[in-house]
């Protein structure tokens, strides 16, 4: 019997240090990933401080999430099959900055959300699970809401920068963006937190559309018909 | 109550006005390619959490009954020369937690990353180890390596429908050599093996899980060291206390771990070998008769426990 306890400890050790070395080569791995988000990351700042360098930050930016889709591919080979969530939580935050930089690529390109599916294929991942590395649905949400709070700075910028109407735009967007994750039952956990902080960015927007409003200084008025709710509901707040 | 609702009800009309519309009609906007992705997603999560909370579930009627299984061991006594018959029954009602508790987990982790609900039932399963070792204990087995107990949380079923994903079970059965170090056991391999008919499932043991239970099992030891002085038989509160000497050292050697929860079980194995080596001590100082009186709560028994007699409450007594 007292042989058998050290048994099952000794490969229990083993067990242990196999994950460890599996750790040490993931954490590897991500540090190269994050390093390149932060690339990214910073190219984009740029959108804060001149409005014509935008389509050049974008472009940058989608090289750079293609060194972090190789990234991505040495990840999924690492990983076994079955044991994404095993080891989830190295690279659950990257992911979800990385999630955010492509929504805020996209959303600066085109001017709507990125799916998750589009997101995920964007890194070189599938959104099902039994592919094995995929991209987690809450690391896709965190990574929306991390984008909200993004785009209230960018209105304010984009004030500043003479452009008028795209706080307009950007309202109309983080308000559909809010009414969809009130569709969302969250539980109380740090997808839950995150969007509790939602509705701070919603008013700080709407604010900005208010003074933009009031001082008349849209260019026209009825140029977007679609935002006149949101100005009217702005001044009863 | 009824009055009152309408009131409500006509209020929110009243205030709704233009403002109301907003805040109604946005959710309601199905065309709007934003509401219906989330939608979607909102279907994703909520199978997500119904699952981990239907986990949840079984597993908190797991824990119940292992402790009730351990409660049931702790009623062998020598003198009643019961033993064969409460191993039988114990036996009996583990082989029933396999059958009812675990296969549901297992068919609720078909086809699933088992990490990803490993935390719903953790705590079942931690406390069901404690059970199951504990009877192995009893019954005078060798106490089962994770591996056996992870082959009997595998089911083989005849499907009564097909495996929904035949292309990546191939793919899973071609990693499986290489990745099978036999230690780590991907669980999703087995429980998509699409050989013949029949579908594994596997309730996934986290090693992790099965060295906590056995962590549990040292303070149920330990009453039974404590007990056993009791009934009389001295003889086996050395063999008791020798296991659990053992079973430290098997703690000690495990290095690395990425758990807070295994620092704390690691105390309370200590404090519970401390007191079994205090009974074993006075069993040899005093003869078994003495020891008796010795251990309870009179002052020779404070002496030796000392820090530790404020904070010796036996885990797992309450349920």
């Amino acid at each position: 019997m007292q042989n058998n306890v050290k048994n099952i400890f000794d490969s229990f050790n083993d067990y242990l240090v196999k994950e460890q070395e599996l750790r040490t080569e993931i954490r590897e791995i991500v540090r190269d990933i994050d390093q390149a988000a932060k690339e990214a990351a910073i190219v984009l700042q740029i959108i804060h401080s001149s409005m014509a360098d935008v389509p050049a930050a974008c472009a940058k930016a989608r090289t750079i999430f293609d060194t972090c889709r190789e990234g991505y591919g040495k990840l999924a080979a690492l990983i076994p099959a079955g044991q994404y969530y095993r080891y989830h939580d190295h690279w659950h935050y990257m992911t979800q900055r990385i999630v955010f930089l492509i929504a805020l690529t996209i959303y600066l390109e085109k001017g709507f959300l990125v799916n998750r599916e589009t997101a995920a294929e964007i890194l070189g991942l599938t959104i099902d699970q039994k592919s094995g590395f995929h991209l987690d649905i809450e690391d896709y949400l965190v990574g929306i809401l991390q984008l909200a709070s993004e785009l209230s700075r960018y209105a304010v910028n984009s004030v500043i920068l003479g452009d008028y109407e795209k706080p307009l735009m950007i309202s109309k967007f983080v308000a559909d963006l809010n009414s969809g994750f009130r569709l969302l039952n969250l539980k109380n956990d740090s997808l839950r937190k995150r969007f509790d902080a939602l509705k701070y960015d919603v008013k700080k927007i709407e604010e900005i559309v208010y003074d933009i409003s009031i001082r008349g200084l849209r260019t026209e008025a009825a140029a977007v018909p679609a935002v006149e709710p949101l100005v009217e509901q702005a001044k009863q707040t | 109550m009824s009055a009152y609702r309408g009131n409500k009800r006509q209020h929110f009309g009243k205030a709704g006005g233009r403002r109301g519309r907003d805040h109604e009609n946005a959710p309601v906007d199905e065309n709007n390619p934003i509401i219906q992705c989330f939608r979607e997603y909102a279907t994703i999560l909520d199978a997500k959490h119904d699952k981990y909370e239907r986990i949840v579930k079984i597993s908190r009627d797991i824990t119940i009954e292992s402790k009730r299984i351990i409660f049931l061991l702790h009623t062998i006594d020598p003198r009643k020369n019961n033993v064969r018959k409460v191993c039988e029954e114990a036996k009996e009602r583990l082989e029933a937690i396999f059958r009812n508790h675990f296969i549901n987990i297992a068919k609720e982790l078909k086809d699933q990353d088992p990490y990803q609900y490993s935390r719903a039932y953790t705590n079942g399963m931690q406390e069901f180890i404690e059970a199951y070792t504990f009877y192995e204990y009893f019954c005078g087995q060798d106490i089962s390596h994770w591996e056996s107990i992870q082959k009997k949380l595998t089911y083989e079923k005849t499907p009564t429908e097909v495996p929904t994903d035949a292309k990546s079970t191939k793919e899973n059965d071609n990693m499986e050599p290489s990745s099978e170090t036999g230690l780590e056991k991907p669980t999703i391999t087995t429980a998509l093996h699409k050989g013949d008919e029949a579908v594994i499932m596997a309730c996934f043991l986290h090693p992790q899980d099965f060295v906590l239970g056995l962590g549990d099992l040292s303070g149920e030891i330990m009453r039974t060291c404590v007990n056993s002085l009791g009934a009389g038989n001295s003889e086996s509160c050395f063999q008791h206390c020798r296991f659990m000497q053992e079973l430290y050292k098997g703690f000690l050697s495990v290095t690395s771990i990425r758990s807070r929860d295994f620092s704390h079980k690691m105390i309370t194995l200590r404090q519970s070998l401390l007191k079994s080596e205090n009974v074993c001590y006075n069993v040899t100082v005093r003869g078994g008769e003495a020891a008796k009186w010795g251990t309870t709560d009179d002052a020779a028994g404070a002496l030796f426990q000392l820090q530790l007699s404020k904070d010796d409450d036996d885990e797992g007594v309450f349920f």
